[in-house]
């Protein structure tokens, strides 16, 4: 079986999910289209060499609809013959498009592909593609659907974290995210992204919030309390009935932001990188998705996680450095809980809480988060997870070569 | 043209071109959906839409009312005939394509409401061009079916939700309640209130004025207000949260208001009315061969209606004329009784006196009281009956002659949602006369009278305490209090059988062996109907009665029927091997009584009888 290899990854600086975010005035085709740029002219790419164009989109309507994948290859000036297709996989989109795009390599049907992803969250807000999961009575009502915010708390009352253990968790990913941005270490991978006269608009993540502390997110309203006491509560006790009531801990600044944002990672086969004169960063070892119980739906993360360290034979203790998405805190407090993963090797540098989710780009921007580092620390391996929608976890494992 | 004879209305064609359609059921109070005239109204189609004579037609009622709906007599009797999935469909197309092709005869039909109109009958109303009611205080308009275990199976779901979009049909049809003719005309429901002289004229003159019988859905290019489906701007929102709502309401026991959420849902969003109805058919058949909606039409219509209107009294004995009340043990009256007795009792001009009244008719006697006080009371207010509560002070009464042939058994417990009384018949040769005296004054509380022979201990009290003590086997299982509870909440049951669950010390054993949710919502009921068994086998009470305590009294989840239809429900054979596995799991409580395997085939439940 060929192996897939990453060459190249870039993504988008992060922009405030809202109206006067830095992104805000760009589509979701420009996004994507100026990653998809940004990997040609990095790599003297002859665009007709790439075989497929997967993006991951979490909301695939109206601007954001129909193939983005394409649209945004021929928005970039990409060659014709280059297809492009949307995939979606909720909050794993972004790497679920990539390991796609790699299982195509594995398989020996494409020679070089990219996965990526694209979310513009200020301009076409979550849930605007709708679904039966959670509107069709005939599923929502028989399936327990309760919004993930309702999950997050559950899983924090049912394992006993604290509003005080996410406040303390987030405050460390703020913390860690502001050390890397200022040290520069997400700079070789972000693509500033410019408007249609060619001025900048944003170049760098612009939601972290320095100088958060515990105190500070101290003050912040539960999010999840209004909608749970609206009866989404009384939903999940129904699944849960050992729980007497749920505690709503969390809130804005320990769950991930929304912004805006595009992310794509080259992906190819030994013999097209040496064709092309590329240089392979890093190989890709395994890939997996499990389902999990959907009402409480963001526990995915653990039993994701040990599926793709099976499938590439490896354990828990052969990986350097993880990523988990921090959705909510408490996924990520449980994933490290259930795995025994100490903080000092997971997302050293900060995640979603600090930076944002920009949902279809998120799986790819990690990984290329995790590449970057492993990079810098001269390290070999890492594991990329995320939490994802209607009970599910995605997970990878990369190693440098 | 020969005028068609039918058995469930007439027809006739009058000077100015107008079908007078006449509804009246033979032999029935009220106008109710039959069989025959599922018939009647497939041949009226026929006939009108062929006479030549009629150029529009107004329907109208015989009876003093307008039409009461379906026939619950008839789907009561569904489940019991274990129809096959075609065959349930195929029974519940009647009454939606008779409907049907009224509404696409082509020629304009009024409809005359001269009284209320509920659930089927509100249908038919729906299936006209024009739609005109009387004006008066007591007429209503609805579509309760989910409250029944059902939904509108005459296209009501479709017809609302197109007529009215669909938060508002599912703000009606979810809920089921009743609505004034004001407000119907509010929504747009309706056309018109008229004076009820002018009804028939108004309704005339309207229906002669309609250049196009086609119904807005029928039109192309209509759309259903404010969007269907998952296409409109808050739809997603909308089914969400409608979602939510029926299970954090109902949690996932009552299969009729998802069942009408699903066909709402569904069928609006057909641009063909009559995919919509199919799919409308489909949901209601499913429902009538529930034994939820069985239970719920069987126990809280039929048999509660039967009680309510004192079909069991005994005959003979002058109705009780209650002019004046005495309350004794007033401190044990319950606030909202005392309201209660105030709000019902005024109307009849009916004095309540706290304390000895010598010219009382009757006697609330409330806590315990000595032979010598008992015989106080009964020296001091010579012609009164005595309605007496607490079980020793009855067993006192029933130990004398003298006493209990002026009393009898009345529990009405100290509970806001205590619907009914349990009267307790104490023998001797006024026992039956006393019985229906009190059925006579628990009828002018508002509350269902239910009978059982007291010796000692009241039913209610017997089921509450198995209740309680399964809940506190449970903690000594290993299960927590908040399990506990919420596997009652869950079951739907009233109350929480465990009041302070923070207090409440659960057993430290094995954790994996505790009893898990749905262990402990079989064992909360299952406790029950074991005592009432007993009660039942014992002959100190009928299983309607006892189901009837059971609900309106106890708060036993209502899909069930009840404590003993539970068990009718799930089978006698069922219920007995059901009972031997959990006294392995739970404990000897469980051992099913013998007399229970000697009722064989027929079960422990009578058969419903028309």
């Amino acid at each position: 079986m060929p192996e897939a290899y990453i060459y190249d990854h870039v993504r988008t600086p992060r922009g405030q999910g809202k109206p006067t975010g830095g992104l805000h005035s760009v589509t979701a085709v420009e996004l994507l289209a100026t990653a998809l740029r940004a990997l040609r002219d990095r790599n003297q790419l002859d665009t007709s060499a790439v075989e497929d164009v997967i993006a991951g989109c979490g909301s695939p309507v109206g601007e954001q609809g129909s193939a983005i994948g394409r649209t945004a290859v021929l928005a970039a000036g990409y060659s014709e013959s280059t297809p492009g297709q949307q995939v979606h996989r909720f909050c794993a989109s972004g790497l679920e498009a990539l390991s796609l795009a790699a299982a195509k390599v594995m398989a020996g049907q494409c020679e070089l592909t990219i996965g990526g992803g694209v979310e513009t969250m200020s301009r076409i807000p979550m849930g605007s593609s709708g679904g039966a999961w959670y509107a069709d009575p005939a599923v929502a009502h028989e399936v327990y659907y309760v919004p993930q915010g309702v999950s997050a708390d559950l899983i924090a009352t049912l394992y006993g974290f604290s509003r005080n253990d996410l406040d303390a968790y987030a405050c460390e990913s703020q913390r860690r995210a502001f050390r890397a941005q200022s040290e520069g270490y997400f700079d070789q991978s972000i693509v500033p992204v410019f408007d249609d006269i060619g001025l900048p608009l944003l170049e760098k993540d612009e939601y972290l919030r320095p100088g958060t502390t515990v105190n500070s997110l101290a003050s912040l309203a539960p999010a999840f309390e209004q909608i749970g006491a609206s009866g989404f509560d009384t939903v999940a006790l129904q699944k849960y009935p050992q729980v007497s009531e749920i505690e709503h801990v969390h809130t804005a600044g320990n769950s991930s932001g929304i912004v805006d944002g595009a992310a794509g990672v080259l992906v190819g086969s030994r013999d097209i990188g040496d064709q092309l004169g590329l240089q392979p960063r890093a190989r890709i070892k395994a890939f997996a998705s499990v389902g999990t119980e959907p009402t409480i739906m963001l526990t995915g993360p653990t039993p994701s996680a040990q599926l793709v360290l099976k499938k590439a034979g490896m354990s828990i203790g052969d990986i350097d450095l993880f990523e988990l998405n921090e959705a909510f805190a408490a996924v990520v407090l449980l994933f490290m809980e259930q795995l025994g993963v100490p903080h000092e090797k997971l997302n050293v540098n900060g995640g979603a809480i600090a930076l944002g989710h920009p949902i279809g780009a998120t799986g790819a921007m990690i990984v290329g988060t995790a590449l970057d580092e492993l990079e810098r620390r001269g390290q070999q391996t890492a594991l990329v997870n995320l939490c994802v929608g209607a009970g599910m976890g995605t997970a990878m494992i990369i190693e440098r070569v | 043209m020969k005028d068609i004879e039918f058995k469930t209305l007439s027809y006739e064609v009058n000077t100015n071109g107008v079908a007078v359609i006449t509804i009246d059921v033979k032999d029935r109070p009220v106008n109710v959906l039959t069989v025959e005239m599922y018939d009647d109204l497939h041949r009226l189609v026929d006939c009108f839409k062929e006479d030549d004579r009629a150029k529009a037609a107004v329907i109208q009622s015989g009876k003093e009312s307008f039409f009461a709906g379906g026939d619950l007599k008839r789907l009561v009797n569904m489940y019991a005939r274990k129809r096959s999935p075609q065959l349930a469909y195929d029974e519940s197309r009647l009454f939606t394509t008779a409907l049907r092709k009224l509404e696409l005869c082509g020629k304009p039909i009024a409809v005359a409401v001269n009284g209320s109109a509920m659930g089927g009958g509100l249908e038919l109303v729906l299936a006209c061009n024009k739609r005109i009611v009387a004006a008066g205080s007591r007429i209503y308009l609805g579509l309760p079916e989910v409250t029944l275990g059902l939904l509108p199976g005459g296209g009501g779901t479709q017809r609302l939700a197109r007529m009215l979009g669909v938060e508002k049909a599912c703000d009606l049809v979810l809920s089921g309640r009743v609505i004034t003719p004001k407000q119907a005309l509010e929504l747009g429901i309706i056309d018109a209130i008229v004076d009820k002289s002018d009804l028939f004229k108004v309704a005339e003159e309207q229906v002669l004025s309609v250049e196009d019988a086609t119904r807005p859905w029928d039109k192309k290019g209509f759309a259903v207000p404010g969007g269907s489906g998952l296409n409109g701007r808050g739809m997603n929102g909308l089914f969400q949260s409608l979602s939510r709502d029926l299970s954090a309401r109902y949690f996932h026991n009552y299969p009729a208001p998802i069942a009408a959420l699903r066909a709402i849902f569904k069928g609006s969003s057909c641009g063909s009315m009559d995919k919509g109805l199919e799919i409308e058919s489909r949901e209601f058949s499913r429902l009538t061969g529930l034994v939820q909606t069985r239970n719920i039409i069987r126990s809280m219509f039929l048999n509660k209606g039967n009680l309510d209107r004192l079909q069991e009294r005994p005959a003979g004995v002058e109705p009780l004329n209650l002019e004046r009340l005495s309350v004794i043990g007033a401190s044990a009256l319950p606030e909202h009784l005392q309201s209660q007795l105030e709000k019902t009792l005024d109307k009849l001009n009916c004095s309540i006196t706290p304390g000895v009244d010598p010219e009382a008719d009757a006697v609330l006697l409330f806590g315990s009281h000595s032979g010598e006080e008992i015989s106080r009371l009964m020296g001091e207010m010579p012609d009164a009956m005595f309605c007496v509560s607490c079980p020793s002070t009855l067993e006192e009464t029933r130990s004398k002659d003298e006493f209990r042939n002026r009393s009898v058994g009345f529990n009405l417990p100290a509970v806001d949602t205590w619907q009914c009384v349990e009267l307790g018949t104490l023998g001797g040769d006024l026992a039956q006369a006393n019985l229906a005296r009190a059925m006579d004054l628990t009828k002018q509380l508002r509350k269902t009278p239910t009978v059982q022979e007291f010796s000692g201990v009241w039913f209610s009290d017997v089921c509450k305490d198995a209740y309680l003590a399964e809940a506190e086997a449970l903690l000594s299982d290993g299960a927590s209090a908040t399990l506990i509870n919420n596997s009652a909440r869950f079951a739907s049951f009233l109350e929480s059988p465990i009041k302070n669950a923070e207090a409440a010390a659960t057993s430290n054993g094995d954790a994996q062996a505790a009893p898990g949710v749905e262990d402990a919502k079989q064992r909360l009921m299952y406790r029950q109907a074991l005592a009432a068994v007993q009660f039942l086998a014992e002959g100190r009470i009928s299983a309607i009665d006892a189901d009837l305590v059971s609900l309106l009294g106890n708060g036993f989840p209502t899909w069930t029927g009840g404590v003993l239809s539970l068990v009718d429900s799930v089978g006698v054979e069922k219920f007995i091997a059901d009972c031997e596995c959990l006294k392995e799991s739970a404990g000897a409580q469980f051992a099913p009584p013998a007399w229970l395997s000697s009722c064989g085939e027929e079960g422990i439940y009578p058969a419903f009888v028309e």
